[in-house]
């Protein structure tokens, strides 16, 4: 028998006065949880599948259905919301609180009976709700033991989610007098971590041309906001097709953080609660004293929120005093309305004028110290001395980086490999890089959009001794850099991960591995030991200079494929240059024919289309284009002889050109020919056109009147400025092979 | 015995109470009095633990009040607008309250309801104004606490309940020592219940006496004189607060005890004089005179 002024009665009679709340929780959780998975598995049941199938199928819809899924985060936060709120409601009504405090209990029972049942309210359907959906999928046929444990880890990570959000609200809820505030509050409260570090990430991303997006794990990895922290969580198993133990692993850290903070916003909820001063009921804010700093904390951040916004879709070149008009009507807006919100009265819009001085000194120095770059992010390259590697990622434009692959072979980024893999030790030849483009004109913001074929972005990643790690990303002219970029082709750390064929995921599976070689039309396979011609490979590779691959077009490429199973494999590719002797000798020794691309007689005909064109600025005068033009650009066919022979040596596979490192000014970049070969060939061509590009020094003059073609904008490498007329001394000149 | 010693207490920048000093003896009835916003309610609300005061301290019967479950068992709060549970009835408000309150009468709260004619089972939201503060008086009264503070509780009760009320009061204060401590702005309700009467003014205390203390220092006499030159006499024996007069008729509220009044009189030219009960209004018209506020302007408006 429950004494009569034992805890348990405490909770009992509490929730005798909140029974709707315990009703509605417990309603829609059996709605959500057990009723839809069933209706989910059902659906599955009847959706045709068999045998084995069904069961696999099962699986799948329980996992998504239950492990981790969206929407109980939103249900979670909604739940603590009114739970929160509803318990601690009569902290809004002076009656209510006439009653509650002259009564015998004291505050911290009264605390510790309301704050436990809105958590029980909450739990014990969602323990039962589990139960529940663990015999419903075990009744269907789900036998994923992974799955079963993973939905049981969701609920309880959900169940640390609702405390912790049910504590922010608490949060809130103390520190302000009515339920429209205390909502404000609780939204603020939520999403303000989150909110500045978007405002952060915009405004490095706005005024710093150096910023790279690496660094914005730095400002999206949130600590205090429960939001932020379940979406990191969300995120990490998104994929959940992994492990109980795998989930697990991953999630750890941030649950644990989760539920830290979640402790740490109760003691905070339960001091606030002890100090609230009692006659705050029906006010805006509880405390005097955190009106003026929880104004000043919200008005400086939405001042500069505001600016940004004012910039949003603006093309002028020069946003800062658009900026500027919008920080300040951001500034006086948001003290208007706080003050509003404070008084409930529209008269006091203009009250505390002093707070709105102070916060509009603190956002306009804010906005100075980005728009002057005071700190000198932009031109911020560290000391040498005090890093311990430094990685470059050259995006080598038209250079196709090739695939690389994690541990369970699954895409990763070729940026994300480098990044991860290079650690040059020899840092100034970074740092030097990095010195001399990050002042260059070339990282303004009309530069960042970058339309010069012979520039490319570049993101660099300093690694601290004390293991920091600091991003950048600048724009560089290989032309202006090839001193450096050879010193960096030079430096072994960088050649080793510069390209994927040294990962260790390549070694592993090397013995299992086919290789063939495409000249960009025809693929061939070399029957050759893999190993072998890939340490080849490597050590023409490794002497690679930046000079042997500036402004020049493989000869072809090589692939290594990994079967992963009957249907599915992995492939790695690599370009072969004029410079890999050995490698060419060993393709020549495999009986592999080198030569070249595609020869004029074996092209049907080609269809060239120039992308660029504009029929509002350049007005078409021969009627057979005009009909040719499509509002997507200009085409032509040449299907006669005399044109292909003379076009045909202007080809190049654009296969071919996306292994190139850096081949940009050679062809037009907006413009492709789609070629149809001949069936007679040597090669037996797929019915499928060729992809080509032009080459700007052998596209006849004809065609370049015919499709508006303007060669005009792009700089010439030296090495191709003379007026070569024989194609095979041309395809000599820039792969080095002979036809 | 409720001890207020010094507390003061200010809502952002309005000094509600200021520095009061009140001491509320036991087995007696205090009447806390005072205009709209003189901080009666305040004082109450600091004195049942409801609001904590900026300075100064409050005990009970030697115990701290705020945050004291000690202290708080000691008495039982009606505030101005008593709070009931929505959709609770009578009966299980008497629930509620028994859970807290150890010696809360259930029989006779009961036997009260029956009495007052209130229905146990009706939903308290449809009982009248005057109702539910019937409804908290008697929860207050049947939780046998010491102490009963009540918050302008007699407002809207017609005479004869509050004539019910009285008796209850004046029954558990002679069975059990029952304590009420009344605050109102209205003085005609609290002349015929209150032993002792605190007066609040803009947040401080003008005055706090026992009512038959005050009494005996002040009298009302009607008087006809036998002639000018008597009348003349006498009032300069006297220590007069008013006088008014209709006719031959002189009305006098006079300081001073009955027995030298009545000397002053039995000696003087007189065709007729008495001495009459004097209602708390003239009595306090008096003894605020004295500490130099107009009491017409500050009670009766």
């Amino acid at each position: 028998m429950i004494s009569k002024s034992s805890f348990l009665a405490d909770l009992a009679a509490n929730n005798k006065r909140r029974t709707w709340n315990i009703a509605i929780f417990a309603v829609l959780l059996l709605i959500f949880y057990p009723l839809f998975l069933a209706l989910v598995l059902r659906s599955v049941l009847y959706s045709g599948y068999e045998g084995k199938e069904i069961i696999i199928q099962m699986n799948e819809a329980f996992r998504e259905y239950m492990c981790f899924p969206v929407w109980s985060v939103v249900v979670a936060t909604i739940f603590a919301a009114i739970a929160s709120i509803h318990g601690f409601s009569y902290l809004y009504s002076k009656k209510k609180i006439d009653m509650y405090l002259s009564l015998p209990v004291s505050k911290s029972r009264r605390f510790a009976t309301i704050y436990i049942n809105g958590l029980l309210m909450y739990y014990i359907p969602l323990v039962v709700c589990l139960v529940i959906c663990l015999i419903i999928g075990k009744s269907f046929g789900v036998n994923d033991s992974s799955a079963l444990k993973i939905a049981v880890m969701s609920f309880g990570v959900n169940c640390i989610y609702y405390f912790s959000v049910y504590n922010v609200v608490l949060i809130a809820l103390m520190l302000t007098g009515n339920f429209v505030v205390t909502v404000l509050g609780a939204g603020t409260l939520l999403f303000y971590e989150n909110g500045i570090r978007l405002l952060l990430l915009g405004y490095f991303e706005k005024f710093f041309n150096t910023y790279s997006h690496y660094s914005s794990d730095k400002f999206l990895k949130t600590w205090i906001s429960p939001i932020g922290i379940i979406t990191t969580i969300e995120g990490k198993v998104i994929n959940n097709v992994n492990t109980a133990s795998y989930t697990l692993s991953q999630i750890k850290m941030s649950v644990l953080q989760l539920f830290i903070l979640s402790l740490i916003f109760l003691v905070i909820a339960y001091l606030l609660y002890m100090k609230r001063p009692m006659e705050s009921c029906s006010k805006a804010m509880a405390f005097t004293k955190t009106k003026s700093i929880i104004k000043r904390l919200i008005m400086v951040p939405a001042a500069l929120f505001v600016g940004i916004c004012f910039c949003i879709g603006s093309d002028a070149g020069n946003d800062e005093p658009v900026m500027i008009l919008g920080l300040i009507i951001g500034l006086v807006l948001c003290h208007c309305v706080i003050e509003m919100i404070y008084e409930f009265d529209i008269r006091a819009v203009f009250k505390d004028k002093r707070s709105l001085i102070y916060c509009g000194v603190v956002a306009g120095a804010i906005f100075a110290v980005f728009s002057l770059d005071i700190f000198g992010y932009d031109k911020y390259v560290p000391k040498n001395d005090k890093l311990d590697n430094a990685a470059i990622f050259v995006s080598f434009n038209n250079a196709y980086a090739g695939s690389s692959f994690d541990d369970k072979w699954n895409y990763i980024d070729e940026n994300d490999r480098v990044f991860k893999e290079m650690k040059v030790k020899q840092t100034e030849v970074i740092t030097d890089i990095a010195q001399k483009n990050m002042e260059e004109k070339n990282n303004s913001d009309e530069s960042k959009n970058l339309n010069e074929t012979d520039s490319t972005r570049v993101q660099v990643c300093y690694t601290f001794k004390n293991g920091k790690k600091v991003y950048r990303q600048f724009n560089i002219n290989y032309g202006q850099n090839a001193d450096l970029l050879n010193k960096l082709f030079a430096n072994s750390d960088y050649k080793e991960t510069m390209s994927n064929i040294n990962s260790p995921i390549i070694d592993k599976c090397i013995n299992n591995m086919t290789l063939s070689y495409s000249n960009g039309v025809s693929q061939q396979n070399a029957d050759v030991n893999v190993n072998d011609f890939v340490n080849t490979y490597k050590k023409d590779y490794t002497a690679m200079t930046f000079d042997d691959v500036y402004e020049k077009i493989p000869v072809g490429y090589i692939e290594l494929t990994y079967d992963l199973s009957k249907y599915e494999s992995r492939v790695f590719d690599y370009p072969v240059y004029k410079s890999y002797t050995n490698t060419i000798a060993k393709l020549k020794d495999a009986g592999i024919n080198i030569e070249g691309y595609i020869k004029p007689e074996e092209i049907e005909s080609m269809t060239i289309n120039n992308y660029d064109y504009d029929d509002e600025t350049d007005t078409p005068t021969n009627s057979e284009i005009a009909k040719k033009y499509s509002g997507d650009g200009i085409e032509k066919t040449y299907d006669d002889e005399k044109s292909i022979d003379m076009i045909g040596n202007a080809l190049v596979p654009s296969d071919i050109t996306q292994y190139a490192y850096v081949c940009g000014t050679l062809v037009y970049d907006s413009c492709d020919a789609s070629v149809t070969l001949k069936n007679n060939g040597k090669y037996k061509w797929s019915q499928a056109p060729v992809s080509c590009l032009l080459l700007k020094k052998k596209t006849p003059d004809f065609v370049k009147t015919d499709l508006h073609l303007n060669d005009s904008d792009n700089s010439q490498p030296d090495n191709l400025s003379k007026n070569t007329v024989s194609r095979s001394e041309f395809v000599q000149e820039i792969t080095g092979t002979e036809r | 015995m409720i001890e207020i010693k010094n507390i003061s207490k200010s809502f952002d920048d309005i000094k509600a109470v200021d520095n009061v000093s009140v001491e509320i003896k036991e087995d007696s009835v205090f009447g806390l009095i005072g205009t709209n916003g003189a901080g009666k309610s305040t004082v109450l609300r600091m004195t049942t633990g409801v609001l904590k005061p900026d300075l100064g301290t409050i005990t009970i019967d030697g115990e701290p009040v705020y945050d004291n479950n000690k202290a708080k068992n000691k008495f039982f709060f009606i505030a101005d607008e008593p709070y009931f549970f929505a959709n609770a009835n009578a009966r299980d408000m008497a629930a509620f309250y028994s859970r807290l309150y150890k010696d809360f009468d259930k029989a006779m709260f009961a036997d009260f309801l029956k009495r007052f004619g209130l229905e146990e089972r009706r939903k308290i939201n449809t009982y009248s104004k005057g109702m539910k503060k019937q409804l908290a008086l008697l929860l207050g009264i049947c939780s046998n606490t010491k102490y009963l503070l009540c918050d302008e509780t007699f407002d809207g009760l017609d005479p004869v309940m509050r004539q019910g009320i009285k008796s209850i009061f004046a029954s558990e204060m002679d069975k059990r020592g029952l304590t009420p401590i009344i605050a109102s702005h209205n003085l005609r309700e609290l002349e015929d219940i209150c032993d002792h009467v605190g007066l609040l003014h803009k947040g401080g205390v003008l005055l706090s006496k026992d009512l038959e203390d005050l009494k005996c220092g002040i009298q009302k006499v009607q008087c006809v004189f036998s002639d000018e030159e008597s009348r003349k006499q006498t009032e300069q024996k006297l220590d007069i607060a008013t006088s008014e007069n209709r006719g031959s008729l002189y009305t006098y509220t006079v300081r001073g005890s009955r027995e030298d009044i009545m000397s002053v009189f039995e000696s003087a030219s007189t065709v007729f004089f008495e001495v009459l009960p004097l209602s708390l209004e003239e009595i306090f018209i008096s003894e605020t005179e004295v500490a130099g506020y107009d009491i017409k302007k500050l009670i009766l408006g």
